[in-house]
């Protein structure tokens, strides 16, 4: 069943990327409903991106980057915590829930690592209602209306 | 159902009309009231008008529909009262259709949280309620707390806490003896999206809280924000076809009260300034409700702007899109007639004023003048507490 969850996973484009490559190196799998986005930094991610990417159909979101200290712009992670930080309490009011957003730093090649933690991710969703598909018809009904999905204003 | 295909379509030529803007092409008086031209000289509302109709086929490319601040200035100054902020909300409709797009400012983080609250959701926002605020269970009387508790996660950077102006409202309504009820799933009131031309969107919320009300059997209700007021009141009924009920501005509410000695106000020594906001002045016409209310408080002298009433600057807002250097430019100006009064302080009534007329006090320049933004009920709601602690000392 989880594997029909959309899973948006940005990753930053050092130790996060690495990771994801390191775990198809190693054959590793994992569903392809995972959808990873690669961005400089996680510093780049901002609540519109979190909140755009649950608009358009997303399950759940990853960020996934290096390790706070080994971050190669933003030392100690303050711009993706704040972001973070935002983003649970939102979905929290939106009633979606702060577990949809998860927060993940690996160290470098940690194919293994990164793996576990998609797993560890949709489990969090076994019995939460998944946002696209309909338990009914397992068809895929996205919740907002189809026009909203074409924009790609945000 | 017809209202809705109806209200969907782009039929420009009966915009046109509705509108009246084609007697723009022989005016362009408002231009000199237009915040936007003073300092955009691509943007002038007649040259709008002439260059949507000389545009033959390349429709929607006109970039400065999006700089329009829906301030309704211009609508204030026309003599033949052409809506034309209207006529640009059916420019970006058009615009929209056709795959052109505003920037959305924020990343999007606005309008992504707009269309998912369009859905079907059971949200849990009303963590906002302190214990000592009593709430009906049920009450044919609602209070709509518009979008002020998202508003505290997105701008927690800015210092802004608009919840706090919800606390203010509802603490005196008890006051008052008020009651009413609070709903736990309201959807955002689809005003910004309207504005920047996603009528669909603005549709499903307004179906959204229609619903709400109606399984709530809501009859009456208080909002706390210009824009909901307006929403609610004015444009619901027109899009959605059902005929809304009693919608009431907390000014409106409170102000009566305050002056029949029903509601006491407090004691504040403070010289403030208050600032109309463009939905509850010049498109409610409550110019007075407030500034009765602040001259009430013992204590606290009222000073104008130089613009003010239904000439009052709009704050530079905008539905969260395309702000720029206009937007803070129009801010600056605003700011600099505050402080040109002398007042300590410049209230309004409206979480959105707030909130642009700080962000553009971030902006560490020493030309950004320097004024502290309050909100009417929570400074009310403040003047009681100073008599309270008076009182106890
Ligand atoms: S909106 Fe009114 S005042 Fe402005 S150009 Fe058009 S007709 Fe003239
Ligand atoms: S609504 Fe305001 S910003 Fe827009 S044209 Fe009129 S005066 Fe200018």
């Amino acid at each position: 069943m989880t594997d029909s969850l959309t899973i948006v996973v940005f990753a930053c484009n050092w130790d996060g990327l690495s990771c994801v490559e390191e775990a198809a190196h190693a054959h590793l799998s994992f569903p392809a409903s995972v959808k990873v986005v690669r961005v400089s930094c996680l510093s780049r991610i901002h609540l519109g991106l979190i909140l755009g990417a649950f608009q358009r159909g997303a399950d759940g979101v990853m960020l996934l980057g290096c390790a706070p200290d080994d971050c190669h712009f933003d030392p100690g992670g303050s711009c993706v915590n704040r972001e973070f930080t935002k983003a649970r309490q939102t979905l929290d009011m939106l009633g979606l829930g702060s577990e949809r957003v998860m927060l993940v730093n690996l160290v470098r090649g940690d194919g293994y690592g990164f793996v576990a933690k998609i797993q560890d991710f949709m489990t969090r969703f076994g019995t939460a209602p998944t946002l696209l598909v309909d338990a009914g018809t397992r068809a895929r009904t996205p919740r907002v209306p189809s026009f909203w999905q074409l924009r790609t204003d945000g | 159902m017809d209202q809705t295909s109806d209200c969907f379509s782009v039929n420009m030529e009966r915009e046109i009309a509705e509108t009246k803007a084609r007697l723009c092409l022989d005016c362009g008086k408002c231009t000199t009231a237009c915040p936007v031209a003073r300092y955009d000289v691509e943007f002038n509302p007649r040259l709008i008008v002439q260059r949507w109709l000389s545009s033959n086929g390349a429709k929607g490319q006109d970039p400065s529909i999006w700089q329009c601040l829906g301030c309704y200035g211009c609508v204030e100054r026309c003599n033949y009262q052409v809506k034309f902020p209207e006529f640009i909300d059916a420019l970006r409709y058009e615009a929209r259709e056709q795959g052109h797009n505003a920037i959305c400012s924020h990343g999007g983080s606005l309008q992504s949280l707009m269309r998912i609250m369009a859905g079907d959701i059971q949200q849990d926002r009303l963590g906002w309620v302190p214990d000592d605020i009593k709430v009906a269970e049920e009450s044919d009387t609602a209070f709509f707390a518009g979008c002020a508790s998202y508003f505290d996660v997105i701008f927690d950077d800015l210092g802004v806490q608009t919840s706090e102006n919800n606390k203010g409202a509802l603490r005196l309504l008890n006051r008052a003896g008020i009651e009413f009820a609070l709903l736990p799933n309201e959807r955002c009131c689809g005003h910004d999206l309207l504005q920047q031309g996603d009528r669909q969107g603005a549709f499903a919320l307004a179906k959204a809280n229609m619903g709400e009300f109606g399984t709530r059997g809501i009859k009456k209700i208080i909002t706390g924000c210009p824009e909901c007021l307006h929403m609610l009141r004015d444009v619901y009924p027109k899009i959605t076809g059902e005929r809304a009920f009693e919608i009431k501005h907390i000014t409106e509410v409170l102000a009566p009260l305050v002056d029949s000695g029903d509601l006491k106000l407090g004691h504040l020594s403070k010289k403030v300034t208050y600032h109309d906001p463009c939905r509850l002045g010049r498109l409610a016409g409550l110019y007075d409700q407030a500034r009765s209310m602040l001259k009430s408080v013992r204590g606290m002298e009222v000073v104008e702007m130089e613009m003010n009433r239904d000439k009052s600057l709009c704050c530079g807002a905008t539905p969260w899109v395309n702000c720029g250097l206009v937007n803070r430019q129009v801010q600056q100006e605003r700011l600099s007639q505050a402080r040109a009064t002398g007042a300590e302080m410049l209230v309004t009534a409206c979480p959105k004023c707030q909130i642009h007329l700080n962000c553009a006090q971030k902006l560490e320049r020493q030309s950004v003048p320097r004024v502290e933004i309050e909100d009417l009920v929570t400074l009310l709601v403040h003047s009681l507490e100073q008599e309270d602690s008076n009182d106890q000392s």
